[in-house]
């Protein structure tokens, strides 16, 4: 048996306490958490009594250890011996007390080994990394491959069959799992920029480790040592239990259990007291291990939980019926709102009355700053807005078939052949193990299935050439790692291509690029649309890629469009505060010597939305009118909407200074 | 003028294994940056903008060549030593959500400076503390709240707030605005001139962004696969590319208006840029391969001759006082930079 191989540290990573939102460590507060737990205080309250009675044997115990009572013998609990007496008359409760102290002493004993050992050699192998961590971490999965019982057998015969000697081995036995532990959760806190910033600030190492990175890795520190508690407590009653350690009569919680089993025919109750006592220990550490992970990923979800908390959101506006720009359009979306959280109740809308039409062939811009709702946006019309977001109100037709409400079937016929979807991030789209022309063969399989294994072949390269990859051998052949971003995204535009889509919804594609590349991505999007008569909806923080590709524009903000039309009338004579704002703020625009105009504060988040124009709070035109009640989407010219009545007569004003 | 940071001919190379060559991440690159400047190196991803950043903090080590501050020689020196300088020169990094201690209330962390140089404390470090706050827009009383609950912007204006309170002679800024909306970008922006009017601190500012370094440089510094491609004043080198990547990269940034962005489209096609996925090659790969021996820009140039592949063009004089390093740039056609593009924005 190999005590390190059964337990699997459990990482930083599952409590988040690497991630960079992380709010306030509260001590105090973490620590009444615990207690408050369900689990954690009656765990806390376990161990600590099991601690003080056991720490005060010798002045609670109703007997000596030792004391034979030959007149009650296998007694079975009486008023004498609460908890009754083994096959010499011993009283069990005191033997209990008494023998606690050896299985707790050694389980500090072990503890305090594996925690410092692991702890040091883990942030040294952590922090410093390069050879020590090198030579470390090879020397601990050494330790770990070594059978502990072989070792600790060993160091039983060796050292005169001494407690305190095998449990500081099995401490160093042990101290693996904290050492990966802690060198894990020391890498993830090494990468942060602060601590870069203390370094050239010229705090010291030893004040960066203390300051910066001790606070970070107590967490899964603590708890690990809470799991190990645990594991130790029950290889000790083992190592006892087979007669090591403690030499009976000298009593031990595995002895009993030992003893106990002689007479189990005789009295099956001598076996309940120690096998329970044990039991609950165990089972007492390892659950104050989960509930302190649990506390400190609850501390961590804080933040992101919030969003989730209001109930009474303002009304939604009933805005002007948008009239289609053509007449047949491809994709129509109504009065579309999504909601976000648990309950019918308690959900927070971050999408509301989001109206839009798509005509065949079109190439749209959703342009917004990010928490504007674009993706949200996106998703809903792919029906992929995932565990805890649904559409709340609206209709989606897709060449007249409405598709929210429909099955997911319906849905799984439309995702890649109707609409096809590519993300922000080439590189995580692909799969690392498969070659490109085999995750993009995979795709044309599913479209077509009667395809042959040579046609498929020869789809794959039309795709490849489609998208400007005119090797396709070469590329055919490369996996994931071996090929560029601008390639990544040219590879998943193909795979979006391969069912023949008529919409492909792009959010943010060209983000994660370089500019020259993005300048190619943009051509080979507007190529594709132009050549196939593919729609294209794209989404961008950009207003110049908006610009360079598209038709017509749609600007969010703060869940709600502000802003449809040409994308020649957004950006020259732009009807919404917010859309002129935006455009001001960009660096081109800007006079030599001049501070650059910003827009003050930041988007609202969707809880805190007010009943009146979102954007209020930040606009330099507010006047009353936008604070009291909700803006709906009005007509200001021929296919031209803005959710501002004031907004027209502005940007003349703006256009006259 | 004396220069307040000198760098010539830095190079930092990384092994990357047995087999592999080493990856040549700067080549030979010499800047200088004096008091109340602002001096932008732009490059695209792998054009080792952030690496020379790295270099002068003493973050990465240096192959060769050699960092000059206030006329020390810190190319090597060691962590100990830098805390002689350390509060003169700080950073401001992309990430404003890693900047900070999450777990310190980012009072704390922006007094951090102070207590590692309590020297050049003039005065309480609380008073100190609180005026920051207000120099950068957000209530003293944010001192005792953590950064989980700022946002981004916010967070990037407490990060400027701790490299500056030290009163610091040289600030590196990498990408400091890229992870921020266009809104909170511009308010970014503006504090940092702000900032800079008063106190006289200069800045190197690491950006991928040509249009940000416009408005915000003196002096524009390009790389590309580690080396320096053209250099000088920033209005010139973004109203009249002289190198065929600053070209490249110029024309590439799409501007908010269709009339003129599809009239620089048609000329980005007809000219400039090679298209990059015919040849196999990213950025990081041309730097890994090239030997040094002839232009890095040469296999993605669309002028390029045999010259370009065999000899290394040095930086040369330029017009408007620019130095570009490019075997041919006198005979390129002159392109279209921002100057002539944005001139919309008068008509409207």
């Amino acid at each position: 048996m190999s005590v390190s191989e059964s337990l699997s540290p459990i990482t930083p990573e599952d409590h988040g306490n690497a991630g960079p939102t992380r709010p306030p460590a509260s001590a105090r507060r973490t620590f009444r958490r615990i207690v408050l737990h369900p689990t954690g205080g009656p765990a806390i309250l376990w161990l600590l009594l099991v601690t003080i009675a056991c720490a005060c044997a010798s002045l609670i115990a109703p007997y000596t250890p030792n004391g034979e009572d030959f007149t009650a013998i296998l007694s079975g609990p009486t008023h004498a011996h609460l908890l009754g007496t083994d096959e010499l008359g011993r009283d069990i409760l005191s033997r209990l007390l008494y023998g606690g102290r050896v299985s707790l002493e050694g389980v500090v004993e072990a503890l305090v080994v594996a925690g410092v050992l692991g702890l040091c050699f883990g942030v040294i192998a952590g922090y410093r990394g390069k050879l020590f961590d090198t030579i470390s971490s090879r020397i601990v999965e050494i330790a770990m491959s070594i059978p502990a019982i072989v070792v600790l057998l060993m160091v039983f015969a060796l050292f005169n069959n001494s407690e305190t000697w095998a449990m500081v081995t099995l401490g160093i036995l042990t101290s693996p799992v904290i050492f990966r532990v802690t060198r894990a959760a020391t890498l993830a806190v090494r990468e942060d920029a602060y601590l870069a910033s203390a370094r050239i600030t010229g705090v010291s190492e030893l004040q960066i480790m203390r300051r910066h990175v001790a606070p970070r890795i107590v967490g899964p520190f603590v708890v690990n040592l809470s799991v190990l508690a645990g594991v130790v407590l029950g290889i000790q009653a083992g190592l006892n239990y087979i007669g090591l350690g403690v030499t009976p009569p000298a009593p031990s919680w595995g002895g009993m259990v030992a003893d106990a089993q002689g007479y189990l025919q005789e009295q099956p109750w001598l076996i309940v007291p120690s096998g329970v006592v044990i039991a609950l220990t165990i089972l007492a550490f390892v659950l104050l291990g989960d509930d302190i992970r649990d506390v400190l990923s609850l501390r961590t979800s804080d933040r992101s939980g919030r969003g989730f908390t209001s109930v009474d959101q303002p009304p939604i506006p009933t805005s002007t019926e948008i009239r289609s720009a053509s007449s047949t359009p491809l994709l129509s979306v109504r009065g579309l709102s999504v909601a976000f959280g648990p309950k019918r109740g308690s959900a927070t809308r971050v999408v509301q009355d989001v109206a839009f039409d798509i005509a065949p062939g079109e190439i749209v811009g959703i342009v917004g700053e990010s928490g504007c709702g674009k993706t949200v946006t996106a998703l809903a019309l792919l029906g992929l807005l995932g565990r805890g977001g649904r559409v709340v109100e609206g209709s989606c037709l897709f060449e007249g078939r409405e598709l929210f409400g429909t099955s997911e079937k319906v849905w799984h016929s439309v995702r890649g052949r109707e609409i096809a979807f590519v993300s922000q991030e080439p590189m995580t789209s692909l799969d690392p193990c498969f070659s490109v022309h085999s995750q993009i063969g995979e795709t044309v399989h599913r479209h077509e299935p009667t395809l042959s294994r040579s046609e498929v072949g020869e789809r794959v390269d039309e795709l490849l050439v489609q998208v400007g990859l005119s090797d396709t051998r070469d590329v055919g052949r490369r996996y994931p790692h071996q090929i560029s971003g601008g390639m990544a995204q040219r590879i998943c535009i193909a795979v979006a291509l391969a069912g023949r889509p008529k919409l492909l919804v792009a959010d943010e594609p060209t983000t994660a690029l370089d500019v020259t590349v993005q300048a190619e991505i943009l051509n080979l999007l507007r190529r594709i649309s132009e050549e196939t008569g593919m729609a294209v909806l794209i989404i961008t923080h950009d207003l110049g890629v908006v610009a360079d590709l598209c038709r017509r524009a749609i600007v969010m903000y703060a869940g709600e469009v502000a802003e449809i039309g040409s994308v020649n009338e957004i950006m020259t004579t732009p009807a919404h505060p917010y859309t002129q704002a935006l455009l001001a703020a960009n660096p081109i625009f800007a006079t030599d010597g001049e501070a650059l105009p910003s827009i003050p504060g930041t988007v609202t988040p969707p809880a805190e939305w007010p009943v009146g124009c979102h954007f209020a709070d930040r606009c330099a035109f507010q006047i009353e009118a936008c604070l009291t009640a909700p803006i709906p989407l009005l007509e200001v010219d021929t296919n031209h909407y803005c959710r501002c009545p004031y907004g027209p007569r502005i940007s003349i004003e703006i256009g006259r200074r | 003028m004396t220069e307040l940071l000198d760098v010539t001919d830095l190079s930092v190379t990384y092994r990357s294994g047995f087999r592999r060559a080493p990856l040549r991440a700067v080549r030979d690159v010499s800047l200088s940056l004096a008091s109340g400047e602002t001096l932008a190196v732009v490059g695209e991803s792998g054009s080792g903008k952030s690496t020379i950043a790295q270099a002068i903090l003493g973050l990465t080590p240096v192959s060769s060549g050699k960092i000059v501050f206030q006329g020390d020689d810190i190319t090597h020196v060691r962590a100990a030593k830098r805390r002689q300088f350390g509060g003169d020169l700080q950073a401001v990094f992309q990430d404003p959500y890693s900047s900070l201690n999450p777990v310190w209330p980012v009072g704390r962390s922006i007094a951090e400076p102070l207590r590692a140089h309590p020297e050049r404390v003039s005065g309480v470090t609380g008073d100190l503390v609180a005026q920051s706050f207000i120099d950068i827009g957000l209530s003293p009383d944010a001192r005792s709240k953590y950064p989980g609950e700022f946002s981004g912007g916010q967070l990037q204006r407490v990060a400027i707030a701790r490299a500056l309170i030290s009163s610091p002679k040289v600030v590196i800024c990498d990408e400091p605005v890229s992870s921020l909306d266009v809104s909170v970008q511009a308010q970014i922006l503006n504090l940092l001139d702000d900032l800079q009017r008063a106190s006289g601190v200069s800045y190197l500012f690491i950006s991928h962004n040509l249009t940000i370094v416009r408005h915000i440089a003196h002096r524009i510094l390009v790389l590309y696969s580690g080396a320096v491609m053209e250099e000088g004043p920033a209005n010139e080198i973004t109203s009249q590319p002289q190198h065929p990547y600053t070209q490249a990269l110029i024309a590439s940034v799409p501007l908010p208006n269709p009339e003129v962005q599809r009239a620089r489209r048609l000329e980005l096609l007809q000219s400039v840029t090679a298209d990059v996925a015919a040849t196999p090659a990213d950025v990081l790969e041309v730097g890994r391969r090239s030997t040094g021996s002839g232009c890095p820009f040469a296999a993605r140039c669309p002028h390029a001759v045999d010259v370009c592949w065999t000899e290394r063009p040095a930086l040369r004089e330029g017009r408007g006082g620019v130095r570009v390093a490019c075997h041919l740039f006198e005979n390129l056609k002159p392109v279209r930079g921002f100057s002539d593009s944005y001139s919309f924005k008068k008509e409207k």
